[in-house]
């Protein structure tokens, strides 16, 4: 029998069993290839296969979710998930209730023109090699480059009767380099795959010189200069945050409290909460008057773009955050009803659209899409650094460590330089810097113009338990805050 | 045992195909239950099996893996295929050795394995249920997780004589209690093999003094400046695996990247206080998840990694790192038994505040660990789920989350003291295969100086 077939037995035998909905996901192709250099060699190859069904029931207000390693498993795991959701619901203090949503039946492909899968093994592994020769020079300890290739075919069906097929391809990729400073401390610099939000997503990113090969000899120089710069000192100052460290700090200190999952204690054994409350929409100023944010799920390319979550919900581009005051959160069906019921009137008018697993044996949970930081008209990067009497400028994160309601952070960084009197005074290592979120997005003084904006995106987001590990991305101008704790 | 077989047949169709090859499978069987706001969130069971699969002629290195069980031999077998298809075109790697054997083991099976597998859906859920009943009368709610399940992995290549195989079994449970209208949060944790090890009346009563004290104190800020703390065991078991990590990888040590540097250091160095003693022990008494082998296939032995303060052994896990620098692999840092030797200090919570005469922090846990420096061994975390200031023997106020940020050389340089108790804490891995991982340590330690800063 065809897997759709199976499926849809499934799910009915599902609801004659008396499941308010069920819904399944298979993933009949799930790739990985990854390839990395270091020093002029090979270091790491591989390729990873998978497949899988999942399948969540909602009994009595409460959820049961199994899942299996092998597709024709359905019928197992659909039952498994109904036994889990029958114990769950003994003890259910807010019985679960899904905001409505309209049926689809359609179809989502990322838009990529050439296939990684596609391009023979030799020229990739000649590709990253080449880079890997880019970046070498006298005095680097160890440098290499690296790629990961993902695609996904994964079919969506629900008891409501939607049924969505989705082809999903990103990629992405690594520059690095460590040299020793005189102390004999290793140093590091890198550089990340960016995307071009307006092009496609396939192994023509890489192709892309702007995004990736153009970063290789830079980074290396970067680093041999870094290697004899002095110490980051501490001081309280105006700081300039370059596009990678913007991605880090956006994501960290708007995207993860704005989860409403996070919001209503679903995280709090382990991520942790948010020190944002229902009664702040509306009304919390989240950060100066320049600041708005989107959660942009519609971005042309992106692994934060998606077509449909799993929920089966439309990707849609939400405003989190207009000039400054908190407007809406991350949502899914599932917490936007408990968030109105709650509170006892409609504040999320349907989900966000940002209910995502990682995988065919994960439940979806709120993930950022796209968090995105609209472009200001405070010019180009040199004309905010023109304007700077003194302050420091730093890209790329070592460390990042943050409160457990993302109420306060600290973060280190690759790579500072000191700007007095308008002009790039030198580099310095180490620079770390640490505030309270609220103070520090109202600080928030000058936004570069959109020539300053890059879509970066990352690969590593950890969250829930069983982990998650999500793709998404963070496109994000250079931003100035004022009077930041440095060092 | 199916998969047994099924790696010996996988080891002779590489040997007909001509390549040296070493195969690993790994599966579990795992459940878990979570719970927040009082109710449960997630009830979820996952099945998992996955080959993973290593090539090599002469200098030439090809790695894949694939989703499959044993019973899909046809289709490992294709996934071989296509493996040995492409690793002409790999280019030479020119450090690579040749395959060692690995060591010869019967296969290990932990009893409580099935027992883990089969278990009602309606364990964790009864687990949750007791707890919120317990402190029905707190105006708390309940967080945590229930996780329990089997593991298995097993090992062949062609040149070992029969494939190594290993089937454990493990819980965890985490009860996080939240002081509804506030941003006060207790927390207790227990891990184990079997769940006849599970004392939910030993977690409740850890609640219930934490609890107490937050009733009881009033609540102060602290000024961040450098004071004593008494760490409990979840958070040095943070900082214990940031050791291990960061300081004791062989790898780190031979690329230089972590707070260890073979050309600043050399076995022998004293580098940490005369009481810090790190052992690895598959056949300890006290630890938990004995693997007498790794996921790599190599025997692991006791080692003292640290002993009295000198450092005194590395862990060498990766092949191809240690082929680069032309070292053997002794050892598997993610099938490690780790073990802080204990002191002579206090091993039970009333004790040990009764010890503490002048301004001590207590810290229970530690959030979000990460290493701004990591050549200088520097890390930071904030503490989290009941930050107590203890002073005069008794606890004077429960303060505000702070943030630490230290260095492994200072910490382990100014222990005063660890328990006379050990006890276990989880790190058990949920990012992708289950692993069952367990650290013992002290039950407290008591660190000078420590570092207490601004966010
Ligand atoms: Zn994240």
């Amino acid at each position: 029998m065809q897997i759709e077939s199976k499926c849809r037995e499934s799910l009915n035998g599902l609801l004659q069993k008396g499941v308010t909905y069920a819904d399944v996901r298979v993933h009949l192709v799930d790739k990985r290839q990854s390839i990395g250099t270091m020093c002029g060699s090979l270091d790491s190859q591989s390729v990873s296969e998978e497949q899988g069904v999942g399948v969540r029931v909602l009994f009595q207000g409460a959820w049961g979710f199994a899942s299996s390693h092998s597709k024709e498993d359905v019928d197992w795991v659909a039952n498994k998930a109904l036994e889990n959701a029958k114990s769950a619901a003994k003890l259910s203090a807010y019985p679960i209730c899904l905001l409505p949503k309209p049926i689809i039946v359609d179809n989502y492909r990322d838009p990529s023109e050439i296939d990684p899968f596609s391009v023979p093994l030799a020229d990739k592994v000649s590709f990253f090699l080449d880079l890997d020769k880019q970046i070498k020079r006298e005095g680097l300890a160890y440098w290499g480059a690296s790629g990961s290739f993902y695609k996904k075919e994964v079919l969506y069906m629900d008891t409501e009767g939607s049924f969505i097929r989705k082809e999903l391809v990103d990629v992405d990729g690594h520059l690095y380099a460590f040299a020793n400073d005189r102390e004999g401390r290793s140093l590091r610099r890198s550089h990340n795959l960016f995307y071009d939000a307006q092009a496609t997503t396939g192994w023509e990113t890489f192709l892309n010189p702007q995004l990736f090969s153009r970063f290789a000899p830079i980074i290396s120089e970067e680093l041999l200069t870094l290697a004899s710069a002095p110490q980051c000192e501490k001081m309280t100052a105006d700081l300039l945050i370059l596009n990678n460290q913007m991605a880090l700090q956006t994501h960290e200190t708007i995207g993860h409290p704005l989860e409403l999952d996070r919001i209503l204690g679903y995280e709090m054994s382990y991520a942790g909460g948010s020190f944002i409350g229902l009664e702040d929409f509306n009304s919390l100023q989240y950060g100066a008057d320049k600041l708005t944010v989107q959660a942009n799920g519609v971005i042309r390319n992106s692994p934060g773009s998606f077509g449909f979550d799993d929920d089966g919900v439309a990707a849609q581009n939400v405003v989190l955050i207009e000039q400054g005051v908190l407007r809406n959160a991350l949502t899914s069906r599932q917490m936007a009803a408990e968030a109105n019921n709650r509170l006892g009137r409609t504040l999320f008018a349907k989900s966000g659209g940002t209910s995502r697993a990682s995988s065919y044996n994960r439940t979806p949970l709120e993930r950022m899409t796209n968090i995105n930081i609209m472009s200001g008209n405070d010019g180009s990067l040199e004309d905010i650094i023109s304007k700077m009497e003194k302050g420091l400028m730093l890209d790329n994160p070592v460390s990042w460590s943050i409160g457990s309601n993302r109420e306060n952070f600290h973060f280190a960084c690759e790579i500072g330089w000191l700007i007095k009197d308008g002009r790039i005074e030198k580099m310095v290592k180490n620079p770390a810097y640490s505030g309270d979120t609220l103070p520090f997005w109202r600080s928030l003084s000058k936004v570069g113009s959109q020539e300053t904006w890059k879509m970066e995106v990352v690969y590593n987001c950890g969250k829930g338990q069983p982990n998650q590990i999500m793709r998404l991305g963070h496109g994000v101008p250079v931003c100035l805050f004022t009077d930041v704790s440095i060092g | 045992m199916e998969i047994i077989v099924c790696l010996e047949q996988l080891k002779e169709y590489l040997l007909s195909k001509n390549v040296s090859g070493e195969i690993r499978y790994q599966a579990e069987h795992s459940h878990l239950v979570r719970v927040a706001n009082n109710s449960i969130s997630l009830n979820t069971t996952q099945l998992g099996a996955k080959f993973y699969i290593e090539i090599q002629v002469g200098e030439k290195l090809f790695k894949t893996s694939v989703v499959a069980v044993s019973s899909e031999l046809d289709r490992v077998k294709s996934i071989i295929d296509s493996a040995v298809e492409n690793i002409g075109i790999m280019p030479d790697i020119e450090f690579l050795t040749g395959l060692n054997g690995l060591t010869e083991s019967e296969p290990i099976v932990s009893e409580k394995a099935l027992e883990m597998e089969s278990i009602s859906s309606n364990v964790g859920v009864d687990i949750f249920a007791t707890t919120v009943q317990k402190f029905a009368v707190r105006n708390v709610s309940l967080s945590g997780i229930f996780s329990c399940g089997s593991y298995e992995y097993a090992i062949v290549n062609t040149n070992s004589r029969r494939p190594l195989y290993f089937k454990g079994a493990d819980f965890g449970v985490e009860l996080v209690l939240a002081l509804q209208g506030t941003n006060k949060e207790v927390r207790a944790s227990q891990v184990g093999e079997y769940l006849s090890q599970l004392s939910l009346e030993e977690m409740w009563q850890v609640l219930e003094v934490q609890l107490k004290i937050k009733e009881t104190t009033t609540f102060a800020q602290f000024t961040p400046r450098p004071v004593d703390v008494v760490f409990g065991k979840d958070a040095l078991a943070a900082i214990v695996s940031l050791f291990l990590r960061l300081g004791l990888s062989g790898e780190m040590f031979e690329y230089e990247m972590g707070m260890l540097q073979k050309s600043k250091h050399k076995m022998g160095d004293k580098l940490w206080g005369e009481n810090v003693s790190i052992i690895d022990d598959p056949s300890n008494e006290s630890v938990l998840f004995k693997r007498p082998f790794g996921l790599n296939g190599l025997a692991r032995k006791a080692t003292a990694l640290v002993n009295r303060g000198v450092l005194n052994g590395l862990i060498y896990s990766d092949k191809l790192d240690c082929d680069r620098f032309g070292k053997q692999r002794n050892n598997d840092i993610e099938a490690l038994n780790p073990v802080l030797l204990p002191g002579d200090g206090p091993a039970n919570f009333e004790d040990m505040i009764a010890s503490c005469s002048s301004p001590t922090l207590y810290i229970s846990f530690l959030h979000y660990m990460n290493c701004p420096n990591r050549s200088t061994g520097e890390f930071t975390a904030t503490s989290r789920f009941g930050t107590f200031l203890i002073q005069d023997g008794k606890v004077v106020n429960h303060v505000q989350k702070v943030r630490v940020l230290d260095s492994l050389y200072h910490l382990f340089n100014n222990v005063e003291w660890l328990s006379t108790q050990l006890v276990a804490a989880d790190t058990s891995d949920t990012y992708g295969a289950r692993l069952a991982g367990a650290i013992t340590l002290p039950q407290f330690i008591k660190v000078r100086n420590v570092p207490i800063v601004e966010n």
